[in-house]
């Protein structure tokens, strides 16, 4: 036998040991392989990449330096009751606090026993409470920003009252135009206070005069005036004082304040001309927040503001160092923002925001204990349900308050508003727009010739109106048709308004569903004897408004967005009061950005939870058809 | 055994031989056909409508107003109760059952109680309409449109001037509802507003929702998340939000005054607090040469196409018809230009904007009001035309252009000829529904001072007064548009339906 030439080689023999893992390429793993597959698979993408990028940076960057450096949110901080329940008593707001806190309490039992905690959302609280908390104490060591009052030819700044303690140090100082004025000084002048001199808009004299600066006509020998500026205690005692002239402009006083109490600052013009302009600047000075709670605690600590020597008695001339008469011009810094626009914003819903969160927490707890525990589920499941329903009707008592009751006297719905009002009108026309709905389809469907053309026209001519013309329907011609005796309140009709328009769509939804429910169940129901309504309740409903959960969430999400027309017809919900706030104060004028922004936001927050639910409902299968 | 006779079963029916209907009178098979019952029933309930007050005031009856109304409700359903009742008698006499176990007969019996509360409710609510008008002294008249429409319109074609109509002009000019300045020559103002923002808004926002779908459907992560955050914003906010916000914080916000205007393309095209201003086309002495020459090209195209459809089905050449169409309208265009330049210089012009003092002077203009509300229908639309774009092509199955490349079809190819047909199909519904929705919501104008339809008739009724006939013109106007919009789609998707064999 031949000797079989073992080589090695030739035979393939495993290595005992499994080879090293070898990672793939670091450019298709990690940060850069996904930044290689998702943004430059291709030179085409790449540049689409790019062009993007450069355009949603300038946007953000637009945006965020607007909303940071130049937007006034104090119209927001100082109106934030009108926005949230317009103009409810503001005695009786307690009544919808109530409201408010039972309602979330009750969602988050129901959320939490329904689809049980996410981490996420958990984590999500955790981060709120902690923002609300921090961004208070991070911002109370930052120096306030500058202020500063015009002083104008025909009135000089009346006193300027403003809260300080002991040892705090205030400087004030005359910023005046002279003969080196250019325009880069002038732009950099930010944050003065509006009706300090009895001016409504300062902001269009400071553009004119930045103008007239720039293109080199401004008169300055009209700005060499004579100052004299001084810091006052409550008494009148003149704590450090100084005087501008046209030779030295540079005037400057710094007291550090005796004690803690109320100080003015006054400006007196001495040269007696009539004309020019100029800024006095405080430093150190801390504008003050208008809320009431803040206006109470401040009367508490400093008692009541002192009725100094107005160079006109008659003349409302007091003037407060209050914050949301703060505006500014040119760029703010990021300390100014935090000071005066997002630390106040957030002490003031700070307090509202904890408790809510504090009731979802409860609720949630209650929630996840009945989850855990078998026994108490279904108790609870029916406790909550028995809440919601009694929840729902009380809260129209609580709300609208009982004829001749002392502890719930009638608020008149006239005066409801805001956020309230909005989620009042959704709310209502939910509840009464879906069993509309529902039977609207059903009689379309139905094979009763005249019920059906009834119903028929009914949805078609609703669907082919405008929804502003029912609400002037509502509101104009309905009136006409109720007999004299019966007034209906303009809410109640809006309401009506609301839920006949989502019905006659709600309809087209449901009979969508109806279409999708196999003859077979109808002829086998038929079959197991059940009548007409059995069969319509048992049979068809479920299975039909099961297969349209998404597309009903989405008709109450459209209707949530609609009720923001009952602004037009003149109801001031969270949309109507923007008018309100931004045409009917003065000072706060021009600031109608702001507001819809902030409006938009709210608007869009709800909107966004209510289709994020159904996308929930629809993913988890509650409301598919059984399969 | 048995015979294979006993197992078959032989049907012995001709099947052939009709058998015939059965005999039927004209008039009653007539009187059988659904339509005609419920046309005259239709015909009966307005004749009684109308002729229900002349009948009593010449019998001489005076009546209480509750026993009138309860009346005028047993005449209007008097025919069918009877009816109902002799065909429930009929079924006992034939049958033997009772005729209230008939089903025939219940449902009926249903039909006339619901018919009986509907008419019911109207007559009540008529009479409180009545009552309530008396009382404030008002009386519906039709007739409001003929009356003068006091506030100045500066959007759209000016109601002030005489009417100038082709063919018919004179004669309606002449007629005193088309007088200037008449509700009606106001109101025909604001529906030629509403029609021209809502067209514009309908073309663009078609365009920028389909780009904005296929972003959303982009393999660039960047460009998905920019398509998803922009839907998501524009569709969960109020329209009325975006319209204020676009108003009062964008465009009013602008200046107003023309030389600090945004210049868009410097020297032609402005936007300031007061408007859009951007270069008037204007056409010369010789432009008709040019309108002749592309009447020519268009009928060169249609032959052409002809031809290239037979040629196609004839020999199975690609027909290219689009290369054709094009080519032969702008030759036929292009030759055109030369001409009407040979004759007497180029015959078109811009007319730029210039800036004036107060106003910008020549060029054409748009409001901010229309600007505003164009802007924001158009943006608002489109997040829904994005996400209807998205759902179609993501309806295709991939099988479909995994065939369509093992086919060897290019890229366009693909999209062309498989993806979009069939993405088509499942899109042009919704997208009938967000065109109407486009439409109704053109009346949010009135928010923003837009003089549209809704506008000018809201306007009409405050110096009138004639709230219910003005709201009454206005949901018939807009019903009319509505049902056509919804007719023209459904002929489009009629001709996009799945053609079975």
């Amino acid at each position: 036998m031949a000797q079989i030439a073992h080589d090695p080689e030739l035979f393939y023999v495993a290595s005992p040991q499994a080879p090293a893992s070898r990672r793939p390429p670091a450019a298709q793993i990690g940060i850069a392989g996904w930044m290689r597959e998702n943004l430059f698979s291709s030179p085409g993408n790449s540049a689409l990449t790019i062009i993007t990028a450069l355009v949603i940076g300038w946007a953000l960057v637009t945006t965020l330096s607007w909303a940071l450096r130049d937007a006034e949110w104090t119209v927001i901080t100082a109106n934030l009751r009108l926005l949230m329940v317009g103009q409810y008593e503001p005695t009786q707001i307690w009544r919808v606090n109530i409201v408010a806190l039972v309602t979330l309490f009750l969602c988050g039992g129901s959320v939490v026993l329904a689809a049980g905690t996410g981490r996420g959302v958990l984590i999500a609280l955790a981060a709120a409470v902690f923002a609300l908390l921090i961004i208070p104490f991070s911002a109370a060591g930052l120096p306030p920003p500058p202020i500063r009052v015009l002083v104008t030819p025909s009135n000089a700044a009346n006193p300027l009252l403003f809260t300080g303690d002991a040892g705090q140090v205030v400087t004030i100082a005359v910023e005046a135009l002279d003969d080196n004025a250019q325009v880069g000084d002038v732009q950099n002048y930010v944050g003065f206070l509006e009706n300090t001199a009895g001016l409504e808009n300062s902001r269009t004299l400071w553009n004119d005069l930045r103008a007239q600066v720039a293109a080199g006509t401004l008169d300055l020998s009209q700005y060499a005036l004579t100052l004299d500026i001084a810091v006052i205690d409550a008494a009148g005692t003149v704590l450090a004082t100084a005087r501008s002239t046209p030779d030295d402009h540079d005037a400057t006083a710094t007291v550090t304040l005796p004690a803690s109490g109320w100080y003015a600052v006054t400006i007196t013009r001495v040269d007696g001309a009539a004309a020019g302009n100029a800024f006095v600047r405080l430093d150190g000075v801390t504008t003050f927040t208008t809320d009431e709670a803040s206006t109470s605690a401040r009367l508490a600590r400093y008692g009541e503001p002192p009725l100094l020597a107005c160079p006109d008695p008659a003349a409302d001339c007091l003037r407060f160092a209050a914050e949301r008469d703060l505006r500014f011009e040119g760029s703010r810094s990021l300390g100014a923002y935090l000071t005066t626009q997002l630390v106040p914003f957030v002490q003031a819903i700070m307090l509202p925001i904890l408790a809510g969160i504090a009731a979802v927490v409860a609720g949630g707890a209650l929630g996840a204990w009945a989850r855990r525990t078998p026994k108490v589920q279904s108790p609870v499941r029916r406790g909550l349900l028995i809440a919601w329903v009694v929840m729902l009707f009380a809260s129209w008592f609580v709300l609208r308050g009982i004829e001749g009751s002392s502890v719930l006297p009638p608020v008149s719905t006239s005066v409801w508003g805001g956020l309230l009002l909005t989620l009042i009108l959704t709310v209502v026309a939910i509840l009464a727009s879906f069993p509309l709905g529902v039977l609207l389809a059903l009689g379309r469907t139905s094979s009763l010739p005249i019920l059906s053309a009834v119903c028929t026209a009914f949805i078609e001519v609703i669907r082919g109106v405008p929804f502003i013309t029912i609400l002037f329907f509502a509101k104009l011609i309905v009136p006409f048709f109720i007999s004299a005796s019966a007034d209906v309140d303009q809410v109640i009709r809006m309401m009506i308004g609301l839920s006949i328009f989502t019905a006659a769509y709600l309809a087209e939804v449901v009979r969508g569903g109806l279409q999708i429910v196999p003859k077979g169940q109808i002829e086998a129901s038929k079959a197991l004897g059940l009548n007409a309504f059995q069969q319509t309740t048992q049979i068809v409903l479920p299975q039909a408004l099961r297969a349209v959960i998404p597309a009903i969430m989405n008709q109450f999400v459209a209707l949530f967005k609609d009720t923001s027309l009952v602004a037009v017809v003149g109801l001031f919900e969270l949309l109507g009061i923007i008018d309100f706030i931004v045409n009917g104060q003065q000072q706060f004028r021009g600031l109608a950005r702001e507001a819809y922004l902030f409006v938009g936001i709210i608007y869009f927050v709800i909107s966004y939870a209510m289709s994020a639910a159904s996308q929930w409902v629809e993913r988890t299968g509650v409301g598919s058809a059984r399969r | 055994m048995a015979t294979s006779s006993d197992l078959t079963f032989v049907n012995r029916a001709d099947l052939t031989a009709r058998r015939p209907p059965p005999r039927l009178s004209p008039l009653a098979a007539l009187l059988r056909d659904g339509g005609v019952k419920r046309l005259t029933g239709v015909i009966y309930f307005i004749a009684l409508l109308l002729l229900w007050d002349p009948l009593l005031a010449a019998l001489g009856i005076m009546l209480p107003v509750e026993l009138d109304g309860i009346l005028f409700t047993v005449a209007i359903c008097a025919p069918l109760i009877a009816v109902t009742l002799l065909d429930g008698l009929r079924t006992q006499v034939r049958t033997g059952t009772p005729f209230y176990r008939d089903v025939a007969f219940l449902r009926n019996a249903g039909e006339i109680v619901l018919l009986f509360l509907i008419v019911q409710a109207g007559v009540i609510l008529f009479g409180n309409l009545q009552t309530n008008l008396a009382r404030s002294g008002l009386v519906i008249d039709f007739g409001v449109i003929g009356r003068t429409f006091g506030v100045e319109i500066t959007e759209g074609p000016d109601p002030g001037i005489p009417l100038d109509v082709p063919l018919i002009g004179a004669v309606l000019a002449e007629q005193p509802l088309f007088r200037p300045d008449t509700v009606l020559r106001a109101l025909i103002t604001g529906f030629a507003n509403t029609v021209s923002v809502s067209s514009l808004s309908l073309i663009a926002t078609t365009l920028l929702g389909l780009f904005i779908g296929v972003g959303l459907l982009s393999r660039n992560w960047l460009v998905r998340t920019v398509a998803n955050v922009y839907t998501e914003i524009f569709r969960n906010t109020p329209l009325l939000v975006q319209l204020f916000f676009l108003y009062g914080g964008v465009i009013k916000a602008l200046p107003p005054r023309p030389r600090e205007a945004v210049e868009l393309i410097p020297g032609a095209m402005y936007v300031s607090g007061r408007g859009f201003y951007y270069p008037a086309l204007v056409s010369g002495d010789n432009s008709s040469i040019i309108t002749v020459a592309l009447l020519i090209g268009v009928v060169l195209a249609l032959v052409l196409w002809r031809w290239r459809v037979s040629v196609h089905e004839q020999t199975g050449q690609p027909a290219n018809v689009w290369q054709y169409i094009l080519s032969a309208i702008a030759g036929c265009g292009l030759v055109g230009l030369l001409i009407a330049s040979a004759q007497g210089g180029f015959p078109y012009s811009l007319n730029l904007p210039e800036v004036g003092n107060f106003n910008f002077s020549g060029g054409a203009s748009l409001s901010a009001e229309y600007l505003t509300l164009f802007l924001g229908l158009t943006l608002y639309t489109a997040a829904f035309i994005a996400d209807i774009v998205r759902a179609g092509i993501q309806s295709v199955h991939k099988g479909q252009i995994e065939a369509a490349r093992a086919l060897g079809l290019n890229n366009g190819q693909t999209l062309n000829k498989v993806v979009l047909p069939q993405a088509l199909r499942l899109a042009v519904p919704p997208l009938t529904n967000q065109y109407l929705n486009l439409v109704k919501n053109s009346s949010l104008g009135i928010a923003i001072g837009f003089t549209d339809l809704y506008n000018v008739g809201t306007i009409a009724y405050n110096q009138t007064g004639q709230s219910v006939a003005m709201f009454a013109i206005m949901a018939v106007i807009y019903l009319t548009v509505s049902l056509t919009i919804s007719f023209v789609m459904n002929l489009f998707n009629g001709t996009l339906a799945l053609k079975t064999r």
